[in-house]
């Protein structure tokens, strides 16, 4: 912190340069998974020196964020006027209310708007995983998901595998994945019919996934 | 809980970074305070600070703020000076709705005197005053919260600005969980509306979300939200969907290994299950005989949607859980401004058999000794009449009582003045009823500390006494 705050004023206060020097660096560009990960963790367990990048849950907004992308229903508009909890619109612009709270965000540990927070926690609870596998808004969003995913690639079971995993998982799937969602869809015969409703509950479980949750 | 965790802190590993990422979303800091001691033999990470008396905890809010003047602190100056003024002596009262020279309000009640220690309780409460040997009534209560929200507020924070963790979240932070398949702080509500102030009465604060209370509601399919699997799927299909996920996340984490954050959310999937297996037992009130059903008044109509939650919390306690909180008269219907002969009579009878009986039943099964049961509003209401007929609110002196937990059955503790407006004799502030019930639970208001924003908060904020006239001392 010294040294940037140094860098900083060395270049004349300008943010600019300070956000290229943070985000070209090499810290910020790590990855969470290290070659000589468990030797370094053993000299430095709390990993305070940075030597890799601290896997992150997505932050509550980026939850629903992320599934509004995914299902495609994102209204991706910048500004306006504060949007109720059924707007897709980014959850930045929802109304708060201090005596009411939206289940998904607070589960998430979104501040309660009533005192300033320095730094959010960030938990893992079972209350969280009903909301994800059990609750109304997660499963709309794997509905309409499966939905505009038919719609554009009919029946072809492998083409809506490629493109549910890319768009939750922001990579392609492996053949071992694509075997394990064939068999889920029950698709023997490349000419047979997705069922929609099993094509809902893979969108479903890949919105409740780590994958999907975490960013490493 | 030990088969769940394999989570070992290792130095470096801080408190903090386990309790957020742990998977125990219910009470993480006793249990983390278990393994640290066995792990790395901290005794000083015990969850109580001394030995306590009561385990558990079921707190009875008559929300609106009942009458003490017409339940448990009779004056018989009121009916003596009834449509006067309140005296001169007096010091003028600050009240919600302005009433202080309003003519002083009767109170035309039968007063009795119960049991061994002679407490006294009016008409309105027979059940519960067969059980006043068992009942300590604080007469000497005193708040800040002059209107309801703010009331509500203090009565569950300690303080009547809104933004600070409620008492039962300060209970699971400090004790922890005594079980795995149940929140462990549960709210139920008389209705299906809100209490003044909705969810932030039993809101975690700037404590971890996982601190906060669950409303449950026991007449539902689902009585926990989200607990039940979608409609339309069944068993079969949602194993299938876990099934996959399990796959799925299982690849994920080969690939990341020491990554605890990840197993943790994994067996939170887990830990929520159980839950969903657990929660519909516990809520099952078929399960119990009819004569206890009848002790709750279930089978009157007055007495039926309170006695039901009455019920429950017996249940749920059973279950380990620790901290359950029942509204009675939730939004604000204790609140009797006018007509109060009329709203006291009617909600002390949906409230009075149930609580008489869930004492009762408590005792019966020798769960008293170690639970505690409190029963109180936000305020108590005032001498001088509203509206010819009502009674404004009164912050300045009111009653709470308790029974079970440690606490000696048959006192008064503290008193009002002779028209029961301001407490005189050792008054008790909420900051006090805090740090007795935390005192009673074995936990120190002045050494339970959460650290916020680099700052040690303490429940009571710095302040409150637990009184120990409440064990006998």
């Amino acid at each position: 912190m010294d040294w940037l705050t140094d860098y900083f004023i060395q270049n004349e206060w300008r943010f600019k340069a300070l956000h290229r020097a943070i985000l070209l660096s090499a810290v910020w560009k790590q990855s969470s998974e290290h070659p000589l990960a468990s030797s370094y963790r053993e000299r430095d367990p709390s990993e305070s020196l940075l030597w890799r990048f601290r896997i992150q849950r997505l932050k509550a907004e980026q939850i629903r964020d992320a599934m509004l992308m995914a299902s495609e229903e994102l209204d991706n508009r910048i500004g306006g006027p504060s949007i109720n909890e059924a707007h897709p619109g980014r959850a930045l612009y929802m109304k708060q209310f201090r005596n009411q709270n939206n289940s998904l965000l607070h589960a998430f540990d979104l501040g309660g708007g009533l005192k300033s927070v320095a730094v959010r926690n960030t938990t893992t609870t079972p209350t969280q995983s009903l909301i994800m596998i059990n609750g109304e808004y997660v499963l709309s969003r794997a509905k309409k998901m499966a939905a505009r995913l038919t719609h554009r690639y009919g029946s072809d079971a492998r083409a809506l595998i490629q493109e549910a995993v890319q768009r939750c998982w922001g990579r392609a799937p492996s053949t071992d994945e694509i075997k394990n969602a064939i068999a889920f869809l029950n698709v023997t015969k490349s000419s047979e019919e997705v069922d929609i409703a099993l094509l809902t509950d893979f969108c479903h479980v890949l919105l409740n996934s780590n994958e999907f949750l975490y960013l490493d | 809980m030990n088969n769940y965790v394999n989570i070992e802190p290792k130095p470096g590993f801080s408190r903090r970074a386990f309790l957020e990422r742990s998977g125990f979303g219910f009470g993480a800091i006793a249990l983390s305070s278990l393994i640290q001691r066995t792990v790395l033999g901290d005794e000083a990470e015990t969850s109580a600070h001394f030995p306590s008396t009561a385990k558990r905890v079921i707190w009875l809010f008559m929300e609106g703020g009942p009458s003490h003047l017409d339940l448990v602190d009779p004056k018989p100056l009121l009916n003596t000076l009834a449509g006067q003024p309140l005296p001169s002596g007096f010091k003028e009262p600050l009240t919600a709705m302005g009433e202080k020279g309003s003519p002083i309000l009767p109170a035309p009640r039968t007063w009795k005197q119960h049991g061994q220690g002679g407490l006294w309780a009016s008409e309105w409460m027979p059940h519960i005053a067969e059980n006043m040997d068992d009942i300590a009534v604080i007469r000497s209560c005193w708040t800040n919260g002059i209107n309801h929200s703010g009331g509500v507020c203090q009565m569950n924070t300690c303080i009547n600005v809104a933004g600070r963790p409620s008492l039962g979240s300060w209970v699971q932070y400090g004790l922890g969980s005594a079980n795995q398949n149940l929140p462990s702080f549960v709210v139920m509500c008389d209705s299906a509306g809100r209490p003044v102030n909705g969810p932030r009465n039993w809101g975690s604060g700037f404590m971890p979300a996982s601190h906060q209370g669950v409303r449950l509601n026991g007449t539902s399919d689902e009585p926990i939200t989200s607990l039940n699997a979608p409609k339309g799927y069944n068993d079969d299909q949602q194993q299938r969907k876990l099934a996959l996920l399990q796959q799925f996340n299982q690849q994920h984490l080969r690939t990341r290994p020491q990554q605890s954050e990840l197993e943790a959310r994994i067996r939170s999937y887990e830990l929520a299950f159980r839950m969903q297996a657990k929660a519909p037992e516990a809520v099952d009130l078929s399960r119990e005989s009819e004569r206890t059903q009848a002790l709750y008044g279930l089978d009157q109509k007055e007495t039926a949607t309170f006695g039901r939650n009455c019920l429950l919390a017996r249940r749920l306690v059973e279950r380990g859980v620790r901290f359950v909180q029942l509204y009675s008269g939730t939004g604000s219907k204790w609140d009797s401004h006018a007509g109060i002969e009329a709203n006291h009579s009617r909600l002390c009878r949906s409230m009075d058999k149930p609580v008489g009986g869930l004492l009762k039943d408590l005792k019966q099964r020798g769960l008293l000794d170690e639970t505690l049961v409190i029963w109180g509003g936000e305020f108590g209401r005032t001498p001088m009449s509203e509206k010819g007929d009502g009674r404004d609110h009164n912050p300045t002196g009111f009653s709470i009582w308790m029974a079970g937990g440690g606490v000696k059955g048959g006192q008064t503790i503290g008193s009002t003045d002779e028209l029961g407006l301001y407490a005189v004799e050792d008054k008790m502030h909420v900051h006090d009823i805090h740090a007795s019930i935390l005192g009673l639970l074995g936990l120190d208001n002045m050494a339970l500390t959460y650290d916020h924003k680099g700052r040690p908060e303490r429940p009571t904020i710095n302040e409150g006494r637990f009184n120990k006239k409440l064990i006998g001392a």
